[in-house]
């Protein structure tokens, strides 16, 4: 990519970056949505109040119009649906979701398929563990999530097992946010009802909150980075719902090799896995793809305060955002 | 593998389908209003043009390829990007002038200019969409969307060497008109 090339892209994301909407301008879309819906125009048509167009509004709904990624700025109460007493429903939930707090590195990873599974490292999405799934069922109000062989470890080393109930009481926001608190939960489960609140942003598939989040943690000096180490974990394109975990590789070499898995929950596509390789001249990584050959070639990584800025090499056959992508660490 | 990932491969249980609709819009709405504000370089425009072609997905449900939904929904933003654009010139038509003409009226005042060239972002987008619609969109493809000559050429259905070419041109023009608004 030349320079021209290079001006080209980055104005063109750099434009549409600095687009500002609110999440008034958000429900007011949501409702021009609604009054299209029933507008004349569609009235006549056979399709009409066919499922796939209910289905459409109710996803506006859902979603809020997740238009709002592209915000820069929103009111400070975010919108709640309209949910009433019904249930999240499993299309809701399904994506990547973080724990919102900033020490807490947990992800939870909802499958449309009604699965749960948790994680605070890169492994999950290449090797769930068995006996840490869960499946989880809309229930009024909020949902169910349901482990038969629960097993655990506290901090104190403690363990337990068992079958596990726990009964969610949950709201969603239309920015891509999901507060909690445990109503009832069985005697073998780690969590207890109580009043504290759980709150989570959804990470994938992209969602406003999530194109929000902030790098988090300690502050840290720039630093150019020299191998793998520092790549290991869990990190979103910031955005976008495109998470990348990253993880030491089972049958490298250590330092210089990782495995690498390219995901987002938004995009029908498999997820990638590849292999990552550092250079011998100290600070240019290669992502290669499992299938294929065209490989992605970054001539630098800068970290930062859990935010890491990579370059792409000139030349680089692969991408896995632009010319330049920024990182936020989710773990 | 991620578990229960959103899958586009099969249509037959309505089930799925309704999670791969209601995926599709939650996936891609923002891509594709971005994808519209390139092209059009107005947010009202561009949310409405997503919105056509949304309604144009369930008109015409379900879409001729399956596995490539995300192409079918960019390729329907882009043609009705084009029709805004006729739309839009046809009603301009009398104007004295568009408003990407200024960038590089060299009898523009400046005020004017000023105005529309807040700073080079911007400028390079108005230039980018003050192209021949052949080239906007293929910049708009290789640049913004990012997409290889190979996509780009199944994206707007032409060939690669159309694409070089659109390219090529495209650049060369945003290139001297640089130079030229110096």
């Amino acid at each position: 990519m030349n320079t021209l090339e290079r001006r080209v892209t980055d104005a063109l994301h750099e434009q549409v970056d600095e687009l500002p909407i609110s999440t008034k301008d958000l429900a007011q879309l949501q409702r021009e949505l609604h009054r299209r819906a029933r507008g004349p125009e569609l009235r006549d048509r056979r399709w009409v109040g066919s499922r796939p167009w209910q289905l459409v509004v109710a996803a506006c709904a859902v979603t809020g119009v997740v238009l709002g990624v592209l915000s820069l700025r929103s009111d400070p109460e975010p919108p709640k649906l309209p949910a009433g007493p019904g249930p999240i429903t499993l299309t809701e939930l399904a994506g990547v979701w973080k724990v919102q707090d900033p020490d807490n590195p947990w992800l939870w990873i909802f499958g449309a398929d009604g699965t749960l599974t948790h994680s605070d490292g890169p492994d999950v999405p290449l090797t769930p563990v068995e006996g840490t799934a869960w499946t989880v069922t809309p229930v009024s109000g909020g949902f169910q999530t349901v482990n038969d062989t629960a097993r655990w470890r506290t901090g104190d080393g403690v363990t337990g097992a068992g079958a596990c109930i726990v009964t969610w009481g949950a709201t969603l926001s239309t920015e891509g946010r999901m507060q909690g608190t445990v109503k009832q939960a069985g005697p073998t489960c780690q969590l207890q009802p109580s009043d504290e609140v759980w709150e989570w942003i959804r990470i994938s598939p992209a969602s406003i909150a999530g194109t929000n989040l902030s790098p988090h943690g300690a502050i840290t000096n720039e630093e150019i980075l020299t191998g793998t180490t520092k790549l290991f974990g869990t990190w979103l394109l910031k955005g976008t719902g495109k998470v990348l975990a990253v993880q030491p590789s089972a049958t490298g070499p250590g330092r210089e090799q990782a495995q690498y898995t390219l995901y987002d929950f938004g995009v029908a596509a498999e997820p990638e896995t590849g292999t990552v390789r550092w250079q011998t001249d100290g600070w240019t990584f290669v992502l290669t793809p499992d299938q294929g050959t065209c490989s992605a070639v970054y001539e630098k990584a800068a970290y930062r305060t859990s935010t890491m800025v990579a370059t792409l090499a000139v030349g680089s056959c692969a991408r896995l955002g632009g010319a330049i992508d920024t990182w936020i660490r989710l773990n | 593998m991620v578990t229960g990932a959103i899958r586009v491969g099969s249509f037959a249980a309505q089930r799925e389908r309704e999670q791969v609709l209601t995926g599709l819009f939650r996936s891609h709405c923002v891509e594709l209003v971005r994808l519209a504000y390139v092209l059009l370089g107005d947010r009202q425009r561009a949310e409405e043009t997503v919105q056509e072609v949304y309604l144009s997905l369930f008109r015409h449900w379900p879409p001729r390829d399956h596995a490539s939904a995300l192409a079918y929904l960019r390729a329907g933003v882009i043609n009705q990007c084009r029709s805004d654009q006729r739309r839009t010139i046809r009603a301009r038509r009398g104007e004295p002038h568009l408003r990407a003409s200024l960038l590089w009226s060299e009898n523009a005042s400046d005020t004017a200019t000023d105005v529309v060239i807040r700073d080079e972002a911007s400028r390079l987008a108005e230039l980018v969409r003050a192209l021949p619609r052949r080239q906007r969109e293929v910049i708009t493809c290789r640049y913004y969307l990012q997409l290889s000559e190979r996509e780009t050429a199944e994206l707007l259905e032409i060939g690669i060497g159309s694409v070089k070419t659109h390219a090529h041109r495209g650049l060369a023009a945003l290139q001297t008109r640089l130079e030229g608004s110096r």
